[in-house]
């Protein structure tokens, strides 16, 4: 108990001083929120100090941080500059299609690169070079070319999936999310089976696994309860390192296949200035980060029960 | 004017595009560069719509200037007081006629026949109320500066609507054919407050199409409107799906394969890909669009006269349009390219003959320079916007050729937002000598784009205040006759050039992608963002 509230105390913390540098570095950006209220257009001086002072831009940078901050506590983040809709109201439709499409891939990822890096790991010979090469490969692919080249291949060359879009309904929209969620999970998937695959030699070489082969244990046994169980702490902390690195990378994803996700909407954010939305999308891609970590951070005295009593993992 | 589309060219995966055929070979043939699609054999249910600039930010017409998603669906919403047809001319629209009693007094007569989207008569209320938004609206209305003339916005009878002006400006009623004329209800913009445009608040207008639903973030989507006023524009297909694909080549992907049916505008980068399409044709056309360097100040290295000529000398116009544009475009003269002159194009097509050619003369330019009498002593520093590609690799062509000549120039390129900022301030904007992106007119008087760079509107930073240049503008501005204007228009468009206030370098082509099964739309860049395009769709 004592070891999940400290841990919940760090996170708070972080999510603070995170929200801080997220409205700071704003400020330091070129060219001011203005230019997303005028959308590109250039207006008179008077109609300037207008929308200024209309919108608050003319207050202190405390004062507009805090009365920030205040909002987010009440549940309200701003309104877009840009579409003078409540941001939390832009945020809500889309996060839920960016949780859909990183659990669709980190489905994918724990079922590839775990079981993949289990398998190579414990077996050994052909499967484990297999495996080897394999997640190696894929690890170095940068997600925008694994996109790229799934939809040459799969939208165009064999029209199976569709090239964009999000799709209607649960089947359909499966079927939308399988290329951008394989694109995301190909990097992850090479990185946790390799992960994954280390761990598991690790567990296989310590000497209680080899004196639990050598009295005849049966195999099977010795991985259930010996290799596996322990290799499941560093297991579990690439899986979620792995499920926090894609929170980033939908950006490109989503704009690769159009998806209306988080990731898409601070695209164009950014590119507009919009800084109340831009704000509103780093928080909650910085809190999901942060609950990610905390998630496997407490689920480590329940993979192993020696951080329980204050050992480190 | 000047149109930051936001065609996001951030290169993901980017296709590449490939120059090897030097580009103009199979470009512009005849069954594809024209003004109008064929004519449509029957009506369609559905259709989908790509939308390269991504989802509206609104659809409140007052906040929509973007050149961009806005104004492509909203121009089958809204309507104005005038119509500008896809050729230029100005016919009637919300207003059968107007009375110009004298110079300062506009009385339009409104139609009675017309309903909005909820059955509700238009009455001269509605159009006065709409008209002065743009003066009192906050925060304010992005046409605003064409209502800097105007006195007052009366309704003066049950179907009459009088303007009172200060100071005589033709443009305005000119203007009554952009969402600067655009009619709402009242009633339902009044109850709706700030929310109105936005995907919960909606719009309420009388064109052939209504918005039925705004998935944020995801599609918009309009239907037919059986009640429409104009028989003429009668939509043929029931329903419009726009979808946001601001990646363009996923864009290029969906059209190829039929996901998407139609798309305005599809990247340049694009053109070779869907001129090979079977799916469906691309049809190009001559455009208003032109991309130039905008003088941002007069004092640096450009304020020798000899200097800003020979830039406009040394590049290589042609090569830029074959080797960037892939043929998809003309080298310009002017600002205003043909496809902006409107009802007065024999005196704008003989005035555009005498403007310096946009050919590059290398030979004068090495004169020019020899014969510059305060010769730079600092790099010429272009902006440049990094969401147009093309624009970008023009400055950079343009940078090399400058070089060999022993002209320095720095290309700085800029986020769009960043870029926007260097208009109104000053103090970002030091050191920049010029800004380069695009610039369009809005309606077909290349009045309109001049009377931007003069004094007093805000467009005009590098502070172009010559009397040869100014003058005529004025005049053109209080003349009634459009002949008359367009003769002194062209005036201050020789001055613009001899004394190079500006350097425009090519006008992209007008581009409409159409899958085999939908025919009908014309090809004009002007026509997609303020004409009832989608009513002229239908089954191919």
């Amino acid at each position: 108990m004592r070891f999940a509230l400290s841990r919940l105390a760090r996170s708070l913390c972080a999510a603070v001083a995170c929200s801080f540098l997220v409205f700071g570095c704003l400020e330091l950006a070129p060219g001011g929120p203005v230019a997303a209220v005028t959308r590109g257009r250039v207006l008179s001086a008077s109609d300037l100090r207008q929308i200024n002072e209309s919108y608050g831009f003319d207050k202190p940078f405390l004062q507009r941080y805090l009365d920030w901050l205040g909002g987010i506590l009440h549940g309200d983040l701003g309104t877009s500059l840009a579409s003078r809709e409540d941001v939390a109201g832009l945020l809500a439709g889309r996060a839920a299609h960016t949780l859909a499409l990183i659990a669709y891939a980190g489905v994918l990822v724990a079922l590839f690169g775990v079981v993949s890096g289990a398998l190579g790991g414990s077996r050994g010979g052909v499967a484990d070079g297999v495996v080897v090469v394999t997640s190696s490969a894929l690890a170095a692919i940068p997600t925008f070319v694994a996109g790229a080249a799934l939809v040459w291949l799969f939208a165009l060359r064999l029209p199976l999936f569709p090239t964009f879009g999000q799709g209607t309904g649960l089947l359909d929209s499966a079927w939308h999310l399988t290329l951008p969620a394989v694109s995301l999970a190909l990097a992850s998937a090479g990185f946790t089976a390799r992960m994954t695959r280390a761990a598991v030699i690790e567990e296989m070489d310590k000497e209680h696994v080899v004196t639990a082969t050598s009295r005849g244990l049966p195999r099977r046994a010795v991985l259930q309860h010996h290799v596996f169980r322990n290799a499941a702490v560093p297991t579990v902390t690439a899986l979620g390192t792995s499920i926090a690195g894609m929170v980033a990378s939908t950006v490109v994803v989503e704009k690769l296949f159009a998806l209306d996700g988080l990731g898409s909407l601070l695209l164009t954010a950014v590119q507009t200035n919009d800084f109340p939305v831009v704000q509103g999308v780093t928080l909650v891609l910085v809190c999901a980060f942060i609950l990610i970590n905390l998630l496997v951070d407490l689920s480590y005295p329940l993979l192993d029960p020696r951080v329980r009593v204050g050992a480190s993992p | 004017m000047l149109a930051a589309a936001l065609v996001a060219v951030v290169a993901i995966g980017g296709c590449g595009s490939s120059d090897d055929n030097n580009g103009a070979s199979n470009i512009g043939t005849p069954s594809t560069f024209t003004d109008q699609t064929p004519a449509p054999t029957g009506p369609l249910d559905e259709i989908t719509w790509g939308l390269a600039e991504g989802e509206p930010a609104s659809l409140d017409w007052i906040y929509n200037w973007s050149y961009g998603a806005d104004n492509t669906i909203q121009a089958n919403l809204c309507e104005g007081l005038w119509r500008q047809q896809p050729d230029g001319e100005i016919t009637a629209g919300l207003a059968t006629d107007v009375k110009h009693p004298d110079p300062l007094t506009y009385v339009y007569a409104i139609r009675s026949d017309v309903t909005f989207h909820d059955g509700k008569t238009m009455t001269a209320d509605d159009v006065a109320f709409s008209l002065d938004r743009n003066l009192t609206a906050d925060p304010p209305s992005y046409w605003g500066l064409w209502y800097e003339n105007v006195k007052a916005i009366t309704a003066t009878g049950p179907n009459e609507v009088t303007v009172t002006l200060s100071k005589p400006d033709e443009l305005f009623d000119t203007m009554m054919s952009t969402p600067a004329g655009y009619v709402g209800e009242k009633a339902y913009i009044e109850a709706k407050g700030s929310s109105y445009g936005s995907p919960s608040g909606g719009v309420m207008c009388t064109g052939p199409y209504k918005l039925e639903k705004w998935d944020k973030g995801s599609s918009v989507t309009i239907v037919a409107n059986d009640a429409y006023w104009d028989p003429s524009l009668t939509p043929r297909v029931q329903r419009i799906d726009f979808k946001f694909i601001t990646d363009p080549g996923t864009m290029a992907n969906a059209l190829l394969q039929g996901e998407v049916d139609g798309a305005w505008s599809p990247a340049i980068s694009s053109v070779q890909r869907l001129e090979d399409a079977s799916s469906g044709t691309l049809y190009m056309n001559k455009g208003p669009v032109v991309a130039m360097m905008q003088l941002a100040s007069l004092d640096g290295p450009l304020k020798d006269l000899a200097i800003r000529q020979a830039l406009q000398a040394l590049i290589d116009y042609d090569g830029i349009v074959s080797g960037v544009l892939n043929g998809a475009g003309a080298p310009a003269a002017s600002i205003a390219p043909a496809a902006a002159w409107g009802a007065a194009s024999d005196i704008y097509s003989a005035a555009y003959d005498k403007l310096p050619p946009a050919k590059q003369n290398l030979d004068r330019a090495k004169e020019l320079i020899a014969s510059a009498t305060s010769p730079p002593t600092r790099p010429i520093q272009i902006g440049v916007t990094s969401d147009d590609e093309q624009v970008l690799k023009a400055a950079q062509a343009i940078q090399s050729t400058a070089a060999g000549l022993g002209l320095d120039i720095v290309v700085k390129v800029l986020p769009p937002a960043e870029f926007t900022s260097l208009f109104f301030d000053a103090k970002a904007r030091e050191g920049y000598d010029l800004l380069m992106n695009t610039v369009t007119v809005d309606v077909p008087d290349p009045l309109e784009l001049y009377v931007q760079l003069a004094p007093p509107s805000p467009y005009n930073i590098a502070g172009i205040d010559n009397p040869t240049y100014v003058d005529p503008l004025e005049q053109a501005r209080s003349e009634t006759d459009a002949d008359a204007r367009a003769a002194s228009v062209v005036k201050a468009q020789q001055s613009f050039a001899d004394n190079v206030y500006g350097f425009p370098i090519y006008s992209e082509y007008s581009r409409v992608f159409l899958n085999n099964r939908l025919t009908g739309v014309p090809v004009s860049a002007l026509g997609r963002l303020y004409y009832p395009w989608a009513a002229t769709l239908g089954k191919a």
